[in-house]
């Protein structure tokens, strides 16, 4: 209770320190009047009264500082003082500060920028119920061609759904989903809608409800049950204005009618929740309709999520499921031999490859502020030591060491807080350049903004940063013998000794931290490179494709659809302009890819060995018009067509796999009921990824199995994407109820293959410029500083018969001598901090030592011209001014 | 020659305060500054401005308040006066001294008997 009062009338003496100054005047002055009288009564003069009375009192200006000190918090007192202080020398000073503000921002920003897109993408918890419980399950098998061990994580079975959803224990509403394009009628042109039929209890296991409306029933899973479908928010503004009398309404899909039942809310379905399903954005939702009876074994289609119950965890959900596929091997051995499957944590399936990259980026960033923390800390040495004659004088009149350090600490935290304003705008202002930079793959980063998690993240940062650079000059400066000092006043002190090797070992460490970023970027620089680099086995130069969704209803045979690609080729291949032209499903470096199980009759199989081919379906120019090379037998021609013997052509890999030493031609291969003919082999392409070790191919000619939905690849002469509008109309006058979607040159969709990697080179590559740039700074201010201290010496050697030289050689040694010590220090680093990108490297080892002497010999380049140019300016001097320059 | 004036103990000063203004009632500083020299038989060495932050203090603790207002000579002082909660305190104070004070006196009686 005392004390609370005691806090409130100190508080209350904050606000009228001024009226309480003015009133322990006055109660002095009466004091001092009064005592005066009394000795005046004794029969003192006025003048011995007068001097009696202060005597008695004591010293007035002690008494008032103690009466100072009681009435108020001191430390707020002083920091107001300190402040002024600060902000008035730093004012005093405007180089040493911008440079210092500038550096600070640099390394704040930079962190404030990454935190914002961690924080957004992999911090913010999943918009669903208790997403801790959501698990992923993926089905695994051996990878095909690939070494021993090395499993694939594949979609699910229908059959293992079913298996998994009743026989494991662990897990409660087990969902599946599969994506799928829809065509919509209902507005000016048809539509291609990014769907996906889910379970019933997709969103109840989620825990989302649908804004408007209702959810699907059980009972409209089962076939035959009407059609019904939930909207995206988004596609119910667009095509409904956001009207909620559109539930109940009919809705045109695929040809087919649907009911609308619900409007699902905004955050659900758009980028908010991508990454649940394998292509992002979703806007209409259907039941999905599976019988388990006849459920299949072999087609791998489905994503299924699952939620824990209480007390499950991953491991012994992940048990259950082992168990379970080890059943089904025994049962099944022709389907089922060698898979397996996996259960993982909704996080992980979501983020899983982002989630080690921003990481990454958010480790360089640190170091990139470290580095950034040991430059301002270096300008406050030099700084200390110049103003080491008015620290003196404080000293010598009466300052306490901690109210130095206060003051040089609150002059720090001014430098900390303008440095964290000034990051923080810079953050704001490149952010949406940093967003456009961002591989589009990257779940939820249309909603990375600067929040109050990042602001709060920021100031954390800033007040450590503050901290790590703040403190130990303020130590130091403080330390001032007095007499020494004072009495060299009159010349530039020299810091002494320990000063210096403090100085000195910031450098080092700068130059250290800058050569691990550097060996970081440069090997992810190389390995871009090297990824850029391969060959994907066809050019994907002057390309353009297209993704051809005819309707169900009219090309439903095969018929229909062999000769709609027929006359879809021979319309293309007229535009002027287009060079050739060929349909393939799916383009290589699409989305998606297809994956094909075969078999080779009279092979023997390995127990548990899967054969499973990167499938594709082509038109007979296709390997013209991309550009693959024949090896060995012949292309596919306009006669390999329905009712015609069937015929395969694969890629060398499978055909020495198959059938090493034997010629391919000929042989036979077990496609689905039918077995076809090799007539052909093509070299090796790369159809997903540029860095994947060669997989099995096979392509079939798509006169002979077509199918309904194609990509058309045009080449041009030059610019492919000026053959678009004319390649449009000639599809529209084909058919203009034929929606076209996904277009895109082939060169982007390889590049956009490694946008993760170009990414993180590129930011890697910029963190290390920065830090590069901070180190010479350093380094510079650092000899700068030491050739100016040293200039009467270097004047006086000079006047000895020093040859200019010697002096350079003197100065420009001593510097080296510190890079020297970084780059042992850093190539230290280095090669244990390296071993995080070894995932992230393609053909480049983490100690590649063309890459660390490359960088080596860049710093210390760089270290050389930083040394040298003071060093020189030093040597220039006339010695008879740098004997009178003191 | 006179013996030395001791220092004010550390604390009591508070304590002489608030007795001085319990047994004279509200006192502006100089005169509460005199009383404690009389008192004392001018054995304290008492620098009357430390009395001003010690009556801040007590102020702060809610134990004396205090009003601008005349002195006998028609000076303007600040005059302070014991509040109920000073009271209180100062009754405990003063036996928690007493009981100390005993202790004290106790032990150096011991220690002369030994000695």
């Amino acid at each position: 209770m005392t004390r609370l009062w005691t806090f409130l009338s100190r508080l209350w003496a904050l606000l009228r320190s001024r009226q309480m100054d003015r009133d322990l005047d006055d109660e002095i002055a009466s004091h001092l009047a009064e005592a005066e009288e009394e000795y005046i009564q004794q029969g003192f003069s006025p003048e011995d009264a007068h001097c009696a009375a202060l005597r008695s009192f004591g010293g007035v200006t002690q008494t008032k500082e103690i009466y100072r000190e009681v009435r108020s918090f001191m430390w707020l007192d002083d920091l107001r003082r300190d402040l002024r202080y600060a902000l008035r020398t730093l004012w005093r000073s405007p180089g040493f500060t911008m440079v210092a503000v500038f550096t600070l921002a640099l390394g704040i920003g930079a962190n404030a920028t990454i935190f914002s897109v961690v924080n957004a993408v992999l911090l913010e918890p999943l918009p669903y119920a208790d997403p801790a419980r959501l698990v992923a399950l993926k089905e695994t098998r051996p990878l095909a061609g690939g070494t021993t061990g090395q499993r694939v994580r594949v979609p699910v079975s229908a059959s293992s759904f079913f298996d998994w959803r009743k026989q494991a224990p662990s897990l409660e509403q087990v969902a599946a989903v599969v994506t799928l394009d829809l065509t919509y009628t209902g507005g000016t042109e048809p539509e291609q809608i990014g769907a996906a039929a889910v379970s019933a209890n997709f969103f109840p296991m989620l825990g989302v409800a649908p804004m408007l409306g209702r959810n699907f029933q059980p009972e409209e899973e089962r076939p035959n049950a009407g059609g019904v479908v939930l909207l995206g928010h988004g596609f119910w503004q667009r095509r409904f204005t956001g009207d909620p009398s559109a539930i109940g309404q009919a809705l045109t899909l695929d040809g087919r009618p649907f009911t609308i039942i619900g409007v699902m809310p905004p955050s659900f379905g758009g980028a908010g929740s991508a990454g649940l399903t394998r292509n992002a954005a979703r806007e209409l939702w259907i039941p999905l309709t599976l019988v388990e009876a006849g459920a299949s074994r072999a087609a791998n289609f489905f994503d299924v999520f699952a939620r824990l119950k209480p007390r499950a965890t991953l491991t012994t959900a992940q048990a259950e499921i082992d168990v379970i596929m080890q059943r089904l091997e025994k049962e099944f051995p022709e389907t089922n031999a060698g898979r397996g499957g996996k259960v993982l944590s909704l996080t992980e399936a979501i983020f899983g490859d982002v989630q080690s990259t921003l990481w990454l980026l958010l480790g360089a960033v640190v170091l990139v502020l470290l580095i950034a923390c040991l430059n301002v800390a270096n300008l406050l040495f030099a700084r200390a030591t110049v103003r080491s004659a008015e620290t003196a004088m404080r000293a010598a009149l009466g300052a306490s060491r901690r109210r130095l350090i206060q003051q040089f600490f609150t002059e720090s935290l001014v430098l900390t807080f303008a440095g964290c304003a000034a990051g923080l705008m810079l953050a704001w202002a490149s952010l949406q350049t940093f967003i456009s930079i961002l591989p589009s793959n990257v779940p939820r980063m249309d909603s990375v903004a600067i929040d109050g998690r990042v602001l709060a993240f920021t100031l954390l940062i800033s007040l450590l940063t503050g901290m790590t650079f703040g403190l130990a000059p303020a130590w130091q400066g403080a330390q001032t013998d007095l007499n020494a000092t004072l009495k060299a006043a009159s010349r530039s002190s020299s810091g002494g000794v320990g000063r210096t090797r403090t100085r000195n070992a910031l450098v080092v460490t700068q130059v250290a931290l800058s050569l691990v970023l550097l060996v970081g970027a440069g090997l992810l620089l190389k390995s871009f490179v090297a990824l850029r680099g391969v060959d994907p086995g066809f050019d994907p130069r002057n390309v353009i494709s297209l993704r051809v969704n005819p309707s169900r209803e009219k090309y439903g045979t095969p018929q229909t659809q062999s000769a709609y690609y027929e006359r879809l080729l021979t319309e293309v291949k007229g535009i002027p302009g287009v060079e050739s032209a060929a349909v393939v499903y799916p383009v290589p470096f699409a989305s998606f890819i297809s994956n094909q199980s075969f078999r080779v009759p009279g092979r023997p199989i390995d127990p548990g060995e899967m054969l499973s081919a990167q499938f594709n379906i082509v038109s007979p120019d296709y390997f013209g018009a991309l550009r693959i090379r024949i090896t060995q037998g012949r292309a596919f021609t306009e006669r390999d067509r329905i009712g015609s013997p069937p015929v395969a052509v694969v890629n060398e890999t499978l055909a020495q796999r198959m059938w090493p030493g034997e010629s391919p031609l000929g042989k036979r291969l077990g496609l689905g009921r039918d077995e076809s003919e090799v007539v052909g082999v093509f070299a090796d392409i790369k159809q997903r990824q540029l860095d994947s070790e060669p997989r099995l191919q096979i392509c079939v000619p798509v006169l002979q199995q077509p199918t309904r939905v194609m990509f058309l690849a045009a080449r041009g002469s030059s610019d492919a994407t000026m053959l678009l509008p004319a390649i449009r109309q000639r599809i529209a006058a084909l058919d203009a109820e034929l929606p076209l979607s996904d277009i895109a040159l082939l060169e982007e969709r390889v590049a956009g293959s490694i946008g993760k990697q170009r990414f993180a080179m590129l930011l890697l590559a910029i963190f290390a410029g920065t830090a590069l740039a901070l180190a010479v700074v350093g380094l510079y201010g650092v000899m700068s500083y030491l050739v100016a201290q040293r200039t009467r010496e270097f004047g006086i050697r000079m006047a000895l018969g020093a040859k200019l030289r010697d002096t350079l050689k003197l100065i420009v040694g001593h510097g080296m001598k510190l890079v020297l010590a970084g780059l042992v220090l850093g190539v230290a680093a280095s090669l244990a901090l390296t071993k995080v990108l070894g995932g992230m490297l393609f053909n480049v080892r983490a100690t590649d030592p063309v890459t660390f002497v490359a960088v080596c010999t860049l710093l210390a380049a760089v270290g050389a011209t930083a040394c040298y140019l003071p060093a020189r300016r030093a040597a220039k001097v006339d010695p008879l001014v740098a004997l009178r320059a003191e | 020659m006179m013996p030395d004036k001791s220092d004010v103990l550390y604390g009591t000063l508070d304590l002489m305060v608030i007795k001085t203004l319990e047994a004279l009632g509200p006192l502006h500083g100089y005169r509460i500054a005199r009383r404690i020299e009389q008192i004392s038989g001018n054995q304290l060495a008492l620098n009357q401005g430390t009395l001003y932050p010690a009556l801040l203090k007590l102020e702060q603790m809610g134990w004396i308040s205090s009003r601008w207002g005349k002195s006998e000579s028609g000076r303007r002082v600040r005059i302070y006066a014991l509040t109920r909660a000073g009271r209180n305190q100062l009754h405990q104070e003063e036996a928690q001294w007493l009981r100390a004070a005993n202790i004290v006196g106790r032990f150096l009686k011991i220690s002369e008997n030994v000695s």
